[in-house]
């Protein structure tokens, strides 16, 4: 999107001001009932029996929560997730093992629909064979694909003359490999809904509420999902929360999202807060003190300043007043928090037959297969995927966190991240840096800034001395017969530059060598850009600015403006946007880090990938089996090496502790054979006693004896070698002694 | 739509009657602008916020006052009001009406320095 005159003129204007309010959700109760049975096992629960109290099971759609408790209502024994349609007698949830059932509990559907995982099960361990969500079992989901849901974020309106209107817009909703043939939308509590059977319904609503809307998304490969997404209701008689103060509200691009802190008084601490509700943070808005539509990223929501699940809560109270401060975080920190089981899928040539392969496999693919089967995420928001389509062989991923593992998938292999906007809506995009320069005009350009659009001070970091003297980046590409071709790169060249430490990248995911390069030279510029980082304050209520989806923004820095005679044109996004209500104007300030767009990148060169030479020498015969070695007591040994040998005595160590003899080896080489002995002596310049019964001899091929007269080696004794004898010329002797430890 | 320039008051905007049609008299007024300013890169200062305004009588009948007090039972309620901000243009507002914070001066049946402070003005003109 870009900035419209009209919507200029207003972020310029006067008097800009907003009331904020907060929603936290109340879920709807669907259905009570009590436990019939309490399960054989607290371990992986799947079905449970219920006795119904109130409520209509076919109304309990898949996705909703059940809380189950000691009391009715109550979630203080668990909670899980409705996993596929209930019965008039079972309840079918998704596996899980940390709910202590008891007899006669209670249990509570509602239409709470939170980030969930759906564990897979492992049916074959040998054949690494498993279920999706428990059941699913392998069929056709590889082939033809389920679609995916693009409703947009939630919405909140005022309820004035009586009614209020939301359109919805779910024509971005997409499947692989086929086309959306349909769209059937309901909302309970609504007052109508015109083209219920489009993809751009209007619902209409004549009371104030909290509401859920359904989009039954059909492909036309007959695959069906239905999407989700919550709608508030409010008017003047029936307010939202409006006592709280915002003490935090931050967007990261590092971080992955966005979160905001309050405290609260009154409402919020009066309010029978579900733990980890939904809540949406939203304004009014004033410029020149009329009210007016925010200039907002998405049309229908420019009143949001954020969507999320409050995090845990800290309460103070004083002989005066209670308060409470909780923060609300973004998708982005569950999705750090929910742990799934690994992830492994390979690329096969032909048509996918389980759950752990797939034609053509992208990253995309990967990520669509995890947040799919594998989670709700994709029914309960809205997700924009990568859009590469460069192939891999395969992708595994040990057991972590959803976020880690979809980061692993898509930042190692093709530097995308992701990222939750403020709306909640889930971004795979690749870093804004590493956007070919030739491609960036295809960026959004949201405005372009002048000086009355930021106030006081611009500060900005400006990097003089190279931070990477040289990026060596690697990786392959993948074919569609499976084979890869690898293909390294460096950057700025073969010549490290003048400053900075070495930086690698490898296990991408390739197009081709010219695309590795042209990365590579993106890389390097990223890690030396002159200009990293530039904060503005902004003068006008720019909650049109977001982390995700990309936009760009243009500044000029005048050369007369700084003391450095710094010149700067050019190409802004955003990293960081820190955002604060001023409680003696209600202006809401956006402090926003922004980086500068690398102008200038120069490819890498292509680096030779060295040739891994083919084994040169035949394969060798088979040995025989290997017996093992004999078993042997510890030993130790004593070896005399005589060079030149001659008739008389040569002398051995001393013992330092009292020992066995166990054997003797000795062999000449040259002449014919030595006669020898070993004796043990007390006193070093005496004879003492022989080892051997009788002198030895030691020929060309060698000799081992074991025949000894006295075996013991007493301690402090020494030892010493007698050549009694020669026979021809030898020129060497060894003689060695074992001896035990 | 020419607005009156007269001070009125009023719980909704078809409410809203002459402050004199009340008895009351009309008070010294003020009216702040904006209630933050900042330097632009352009060095033009910008004013932000919403605009504020006070009442003020040195002298009030008791009466009077009540006929005010009516309005807003409480320390601060929601209200319009008719004023002339400091061009001397009038405006219809909504906005937030405090009433005094601080211990009232009253003297027999009158109230001295009483002070309404108006803040959040909204202009609400047809």
């Amino acid at each position: 999107m870009s900035l419209s005159g009209p919507q200029l003129t207003l972020l310029r204007s006067l008097n800009q001001w907003s009331k904020l309010y907060l929603i936290i959700r109340q879920p709807n109760t669907i259905l009570t009932a009590t436990l019939t049975s309490v399960p054989g096992s607290t371990d992986s629960v799947v079905d449970i029996t219920y006795t119904l109290v109130a409520g209509t099971y076919t109304d309990i759609k898949p996705g909703m929560t059940l809380l189950v408790g000691t009391a009715s209502g109550g979630r203080d024994l668990g909670i899980a997730r409705i996993r596929k349609a209930a019965t008039s007698s079972h309840i079918y949830i998704g596996e899980q093992s940390e709910i202590h059932w008891t007899a006669g509990c209670y249990l509570t559907v509602t239409d709470n629909f939170l980030p969930w995982s759906k564990p897979p099960r492992i049916v074959d361990v040998d054949n690494a064979i498993w279920d999706m969500d428990y059941e699913i079992t392998y069929s056709d989901q590889h082939t033809n694909f389920s679609p995916v849901p693009v409703l947009g974020p939630a919405r909140v309106g005022e309820l004035l003359a009586g009614t209020v209107s939301f359109s919805f817009d779910a024509s971005g909703s997409w499947v692989t490999g086929s086309t959306i043939s349909g769209h059937v939308w309901s909302a309970p509590g609504s007052y109508s809904i015109s083209g219920g059977a489009t993809a751009t319904p209007t619902i209409t609503y004549h009371a104030v509420g909290h509401y859920v809307v359904y989009d039954t998304v059909t492909a036309t490969n007959g695959k069906v999902t239905v999407g989700v997404r919550y709608v508030f209701v409010w008017s003047q008689a029936s307010l939202p929360i409006t006592t709280f103060k915002l003490t935090r509200y931050h967007g990261s691009y590092d971080q992955g999202g966005w979160e905001a802190g309050i405290t609260a008084q009154g409402e919020v601490a009066a309010a029978a807060v579900e733990p980890n509700a939904y809540s949406i943070l939203f304004a009014k808005d004033y410029f020149a003190n009329v009210q007016d539509t925010c200039p907002g990223e998405v049309v229908g929501c420019e009143n949001v300043l954020m969507c999320g699940w409050i995090d845990d809560e800290s309460i103070t109270y004083d002989s005066n007043i209670s308060s409470v401060d909780f923060s609300l975080k973004g998708l982005t920190y569950w999705l750090k928090r929910m742990p799934n089981f690994p992830l492994y899928l390979e690329n096969k040539i032909g048509t996918p037959d389980q759950w752990t392969n797939i034609n053509n496999l992208t990253v995309d693919k990967m990520l669509f297969d995890c947040l799919y089967w594998r989670s709700t995420i994709l029914e309960i928001t809205d997700c924009f995927f990568t859009g590469d389509t460069k192939l891999a062989t395969y992708f595994l991923e040990h057991v972590g966190t959803f976020y880690s593992q979809l980061q692993d998938v898509a930042y190692a292999t093709i530097y995308a991240t992701p990222g939750v906007d403020k709306y909640g809506r889930l971004h795979f995009d690749v870093d804004p840096q590493l956007v070919p320069i030739a491609s960036r005009s295809g960026i959004s350009l949201l405005q372009t800034l002048a000086d009355q659009d930021w106030h006081d001070e611009v500060a900005f970091k400006r990097v003089t001395s190279g931070q990477i003297s040289m990026v060596a980046a690697g990786g392959v590409q993948t074919h569609s017969d499976n084979t890869a071709t690898p293909y390294l790169s460096n950057a700025p060249g073969t010549v490290m530059a003048h400053f900075g430490d070495m930086d690698t990248a490898d296990n991408l995911l390739l197009g081709s060598q010219a695309q590795l390069n042209e990365l590579a030279g993106l890389l390097y510029a990223w890690k030396n850009n002159p200009f990293p980082q530039m904060v503005l304050r902004m003068t006008g209520n720019y909650r049109v600015l977001d982390l995700w989806p990309l936009r760009r923004l243009q500044l000029v820095v005048d050369k007369t403006d700084t003391i450095r005679d710094i010149d700067f044109s050019g190409y802004l996004f955003v990293r960081d946007i820190n955002g604060a209500i001023d409680e003696n104007s209600s202006f809401i300030e956006y402090e926003v880090t922004f980086e500068t767009f690398t102008s200038v990148a120069n490819d890498g060169i292509t680096f030779p990938v060295p040739e891994v030479p083919e084994p040169e020498t035949p394969p060798g015969p088979e040995f025989p089996p290997w017996p093992g070695w004999p078993s042997i007591p510890g030993a130790k040994t004593y070896t005399w090496v005589i060079t030149t040998p001659a008739v008389g005595g040569i002398p051995g160590p001393r013992l330092w502790n009292s020992l066995t003899a166990l054997r003797i080896d000795a062999y000449v080489v040259g002449g014919t054979s030595i006669t020898f002995n070993i004796e043990k002596r007390s006193v070093i310049g005496t004879a003492g006693t022989d080892l051997l019964a009788s002198d030895a001899v030691a020929p060309v091929a060698g000799v081992s004896t074991m025949t000894f007269a006295d075996a013991s080696l007493p301690q402090d004794n020494w030892l010493w070698l007698d050549i009694s004898a020669l026979s021809g010329v030898p020129t060497k002797f060894v003689v060695t002694l074992t001896t035990t430890v | 739509m020419t607005i009156p320039t007269t001070f009125a008051i009023g719980a909704t905007v078809g409410g809203l009657v002459t402050l004199n049609s009340l008895g009351v008299v009309d008070p010294k007024s003020s009216f702040t602008p904006y209630t933050v300013t900042f330097r632009k890169g352009d060095g033009v200062l910008q004013g932000q916020g919403y605009s504020a305004a006070t009442w003020h009588w040195d002298i009030i009948p008791a009466s009077q006052r009540a006929t005010l007090r009516a309005y807003i039972t409480g320390l601060s309620g929601a209200l319009v009001i008719r004023m002339p901000n400091n061009e001397g243009v009038w405006h219809q507002y909504d906005c937030v009406m405090d009433w005094m914070e601080a211990e009232e001066d009253q003297y027999a049946t009158r109230t001295m320095d009483l002070l309404l402070k108006f803040s959040h003005l909204v202009i609400d003109e047809p």
